[in-house]
């Protein structure tokens, strides 16, 4: 019977067993498709670009910068663009390949009509998305090239306005030195760092909180209209797991509209 | 055997005390007939055939007493009291005979009692631990050199009721779980029960782990440093009171600066006390302090980071024995538990909690059938605070009651079979105001107040059966609830020592029990066992790893269910110069929830202990450790995929590099193995004994990992790991006078 016993629990443990196999890498497409609508050059006509690319194992050497021989085509209502990633150089009289995964194509966008992008990959397998795109973004003031006087901050403060867009999830605000980059590093890092409002307006005090102002410089003012998907994707709205709005892998098809304007600033 | 017989009754105590001796072995020399005593020192043998015997008390550290004894006629009934005088050496006879008590008499399964001399001399990592030898026991794992915290049969650590002196300890370990915080010296007996354990116990899911403080002896004590701490008791009686102070220290932070200019960020204390007083013949009171206090401050390394914990436990307990056989407990006790963590200005983590206990029982302890009823009242304040700049603020407070009432039948109606049912009503209650404030600007964002009010009935069944006189197989089945859990990121692998108590929308946590097992009892005491078991948790709460602190309907908790299953093998040997154990457990722990199915972070799946302790004579003891364990499941990094971005600063494309993680548990770390050695040399004097003693950890200095991370400034990624205690070797000095 102690023999039988034993016999049973064996086999009750061997019933019991069951094989837990590691997680293995498997590529997946990796996508960034942002529109970037601009409103200075009427009728915002716009190189565009969409950038193809996968995931990596993590232990192999990444020695490319994209998939080449995809097929990218992004519609709307009465439009069709496809994107490649050759140029023919009428010098040479010759293709050229871009950088690997790079597809570009003259694209204009507006915002009531919802795109469509298709990436069909060079193996059997195909990324879709769908988005709308913002409305181009104009700053109303301060004009460009005006000399701005903040020193009657926080009581008089100067504010850049624009106009509203549709399509927006926030507008984030840059004051850039209007210097060569390699000159960036003389800045404090708090000048670089974006603001975020959903209004249509923006304080320059809110933006001396963050860090001093180095007076009777240039600076760029720029603001950028950004789409849902392209907020999410960012994380502008805090910690949490990267977006996607592909069918599949990684990246994001949105857009961003983009204006700004060089103004002196002084105390 | 026969259904009728005489019977022998009586009480055994300590010759020089008074007081009286549980767990004692009284048995009749040359048969199997035998007991041993309840905690009021009281025994009694039933049907015992007429004849002349000899009548053996028998009792670790106690010298043995035999007497003659005659039973003229079946229907008599002899009254043989004894006084047991204490004897330094132990007559490794009564280890057998109590070891064959033991066998016969215990009902539960998964039940291990480890006396002293087995924790002093297994290997030492830098002190000796009692959470350190539990972990070598079969159904017990671990996650990491750096945590003693107990793993038992597929059930996280906070899922085992640690209780000193019947009053809950919430946090037994020090900064990071190196060491429990338990002196060995402050305690005298320890029950550990991996499984199925009876109605006695109750509002937790796993395991038991049940601990004595020391009884007073006259008057001694002892002082031992090691590399890590020094520790030193003294104990005394005196007439009817006697009290016992254990306290350990740690000395890295005063010594230190003395011959560096550095300060030392840590250190940790114990204070151990009990005192007794024994009122009347009948009347015994008791009481225990227990203190203990961990600190880690780094901002004198101008790193803004602060932790510390501390427990507090004080009891008082009335023994009053009522009558033959009668015997009632009372006790009521406090344990408060204070845990902090700072990470700057941007976290600070606070839990507190105060449980003011009343607990009773009342017994009727006979040789074949033994009643027990008892009760519980647990009124808890528990706060937990997180306040997360710039995000929310988030505070529970509440005085959950919990209280519950148990009745427990253990009944012997064959010589052969013999089990124990019980039954455990509770109640829960807790209200909490649920408030979430946004903690720049003090606004209270939302309050909620969750309230749970939960009957919890909880049945229990123990059974064995003796196929032989060497041979029982046993069963234990149960069902279990937990009111609380502990705040446990699967990644860390060590706990935070912060708890959650079940309210609103957080269940009481629940667990089935079934346990099978087989035992073989060897003639020289040594023991041999098999237990598969299977648990089921049918309400499970695990960590939400996705957890966004930004979230105003933050959910610390992901609730599902669970399962663990596996065997327990182990085999003792319990006599001789050479003596240990080898323990094998073969364990799958699963949580499975609506969105999620993961084997948990200790779903260890084989685990093997070696230990051996051989005494070469002339006060010389070697022994060694030997560990095996297959590879703990982790989320590790699989690939990377470029995050591409337009840099409205600089007009260009940039991208950087996010890493793609596994699913939550589906990776193995490498088999941990460890081989751990020691030897200790005495020399007696006439003032006490000095013992020396040397160990090495990790002999061969095996590189067992604790955690992988990707080196990302190469290319390709190198992995890299952080790994556990490398070689070690360590010397203490021991004084006992």
């Amino acid at each position: 019977m102690k023999r039988d016993l034993l016999l049973g629990f064996i086999l009750l443990l061997f019933v019991g067993c069951e094989s837990a196999e590691d997680d293995v890498f498997e590529p997946e497409p990796n996508v960034l498709a942002l529109m970037r609508i601009g409103y200075s050059s009427p009728p915002s006509l716009r190189r565009q670009r969409i950038k193809v690319d996968r995931s990596y194992d993590i232990e192999d050497t990444v020695d490319r910068w994209g998939l080449r021989d995809a097929y990218v085509k992004v519609w709307g209502e009465e439009d069709t663009f496809i994107f490649i990633d050759s140029f023919f150089d009428e010098d040479s009289a010759k293709w050229f390949k871009y950088n690997e995964g790079n597809y570009y194509e003259w694209a204009y966008f507006d915002d009531t009509t919802l795109y469509h992008l298709e990436v069909a990959l060079p193996w059997d397998d195909t990324v879709t998305a769908e988005a709308m795109m913002p409305t181009p973004i104009r700053i109303y003031t301060p004009a460009d090239s005006d000399t701005v006087s903040i020193s009657a901050e926080p009581y008089d403060p100067h504010v850049i306005t624009w106009n509203s867009c549709k399509n927006t999830e926030l507008y984030v605000i840059y004051c850039i030195p209007d210097v060569d980059d390699s000159l960036y590093k003389n800045y404090p890092n708090f000048l670089f760092f974006p603001s975020f409002t959903n209004d249509t307006s923006y304080a320059f005090f809110l933006q001396r909180m963050l860090a001093p102002w180095i007076y009777d410089e240039y600076y760029v003012l720029r603001v950028m209209a950004v789409s849902p998907e392209y907020a999410a994707y960012m994380g502008f709205f805090g910690p949490g797991e990267v977006y996607s709005n592909l069918s599949a892998g990684y990246g994001m098809f949105g857009g961003i509209a983009e204006d700004s304007v060089r103004v002196f600033i002084r105390e | 055997m026969t259904l009728w017989g005489a019977t022998i009754t009586g009480s055994v105590v300590d010759k020089e005390t008074g007081e009286a001796i549980a767990g004692c072995s009284v048995y009749l020399e040359g048969t199997n007939i035998g007991t041993s005593t309840a905690s009021n020192g009281y025994y009694r043998l039933d049907r015992v055939p007429r004849g002349n015997y000899n009548l053996v008390f028998s009792m670790i550290s106690y010298k043995e007493i035999k007497r003659r004894v005659a039973l003229e006629n079946e229907a008599s009934v002899l009254y043989e009291n004894a006084r047991l005088e204490r004897a330094p050496i132990q007559m490794p006879a009564v280890e057998v005979s109590s070891r064959r008590i033991e066998f016969e008499q215990e009902v539960t399964a998964s039940s291990f009692r480890i006396d002293k001399e087995a924790l002093k001399h297994i290997p030492v990592m830098v002190e000796r631990d009692l959470f350190r030898t539990l972990m070598t026991l079969p159904g017990v794992t671990f996650v990491s050199d750096f945590t003693s915290a107990l793993y038992v049969r597929g059930g996280s650590p906070d899922q085992n009721l640690v209780l000193l002196d019947n009053m809950v300890l919430y946090n037994p370990f020090h900064f990071g779980g190196f060491l429990s915080t338990f002196m060995i010296d402050a305690v005298e007996s320890v029950e550990f029960l991996t499984g199925g354990f009876p109605v006695r116990y109750g509002n937790r899911l796993s395991a038991v782990l049940d601990v004595e403080s020391a009884d007073p002896q006259p008057l001694g004590g002892y002082l031992s440093t090691s590399l890590l701490a020094t520790e030193g008791a003294v104990w005394g009686r005196l007439g009817k009171f006697g009290g016992i102070v254990t306290a350990r220290r740690t000395y890295f932070d005063k010594v230190i600066p003395i011959f560096l200019d550095f300060d030392f960020p840590y250190y940790f204390y114990d204070i151990h006390g009990k005192g007794s007083w024994r009122v009347t013949p009948k009347t015994r009171i008791e009481g225990t302090f227990f203190n203990t206090k961990d600190k880690l401050d780094l901002a004198n390394q101008n790193i803004p980071i602060g932790a510390g914990w501390e427990n507090r436990l004080i009891t008082l307990r009335l023994i009053q024995e009522l009558g033959d056989p009668w015997i009632a407990k009372v006790w009521i006790g406090w344990s408060g538990y204070m845990a902090h963590m700072q990470f700057s200005d941007i976290l600070s983590d606070t839990n507190r909690i105060d449980d003011l206990s009343l607990r009773s029982m009342l017994v009727r302890a006979g040789e074949t059938s033994t009643f027990e009823a008892g009760s519980e009242v647990s009124y808890t304040r528990f706060i937990y605070k997180t306040d997360a700049e710039p995000f929310a603020a988030y505070n529970i407070e509440g005085w959950p009651l919990y209280s519950s009432l148990y009745l427990s039948w253990r009944y012997k109606p064959l010589p052969v079979f013999l089990f124990q049912a019980g039954g455990r009503l509770s109640f829960y209650y807790g209200s909490y105001p649920d408030t979430l404030r946004d903690s720049l600007t003090g606004d209270v964002l939302g309050v909620d107040t969750l309230i749970r009010r939960d009957l919890q009935p909880e049945l229990r069944l123990s059974a064995k059966y003796f196929l032989t006189a060497d041979d029982a197989f046993n069963l234990s089945v149960g069902n279990f609830y937990q009111n609380l859990a502990m705040i446990m990121p699967q990644g860390g692998r060590i706990p935070t020592n912060f708890w959650i108590p079940a309210f609103g929308r957080y269940e009481a946590q629940q667990a089935l029990h079934f346990i099978v097992g087989y035992e073989h009892l060897f003639a020289d005491g040594s023991r041999a066992r098999i237990e598969p078991y299977y648990k089921h948790y049918p309400y499970l709460l695990v960590f939400n790893e996705e957890l966004d602190i930004a979230d105003a309907t933050w959910n610390i908790f992901t609730p599902g269910a669970g399962r663990a299953w596996g065997a327990d093998f182990s085999i003792e040997k319990a006599s001789g110069n050479l003596t240990g154990w080898v323990s094998y457990s073969l364990a799958f722990s699963r949580f499975i929830s609506d969105t999620l199915e993961f084997y948990t972070n200790f779903d260890r799946r084989h685990n093997l202990n070696v230990l051996g302790t051989y005494d070469l004579g002339k006060n010389w003891r070697v022994n060694a450790h030997l560990t095996f364990a297959s590879g703990m499941p982790y989320a590790g990094t699989l690939g990377r995929y470029r995050m591409w971005y337009w840099d409205s600063v600089r007009q260009e494309w940039r991208y950087y590099w996010i890493t793609i993680e596994a699913d939550r548990n589906s990776l193995r770390f490498p088999a941990y193995h460890r081989l751990d050695i020691g030897a200790s040399k005495a020399w007696e004097f006439r003032w006490g004994t000095l013992t020396v003693r040397a160990d090495i950890i990790n002999l061969y200095n095996h590189k067992n990992v604790m955690l992988y991370y990707y080196d990302m400034s190469n290319e390709p990624p190198v992995q890299r790991s952080v790994n556990m205690i490398p070689f070690f070797p360590s010397v203490g000095v021991e004084a006992r006078f």
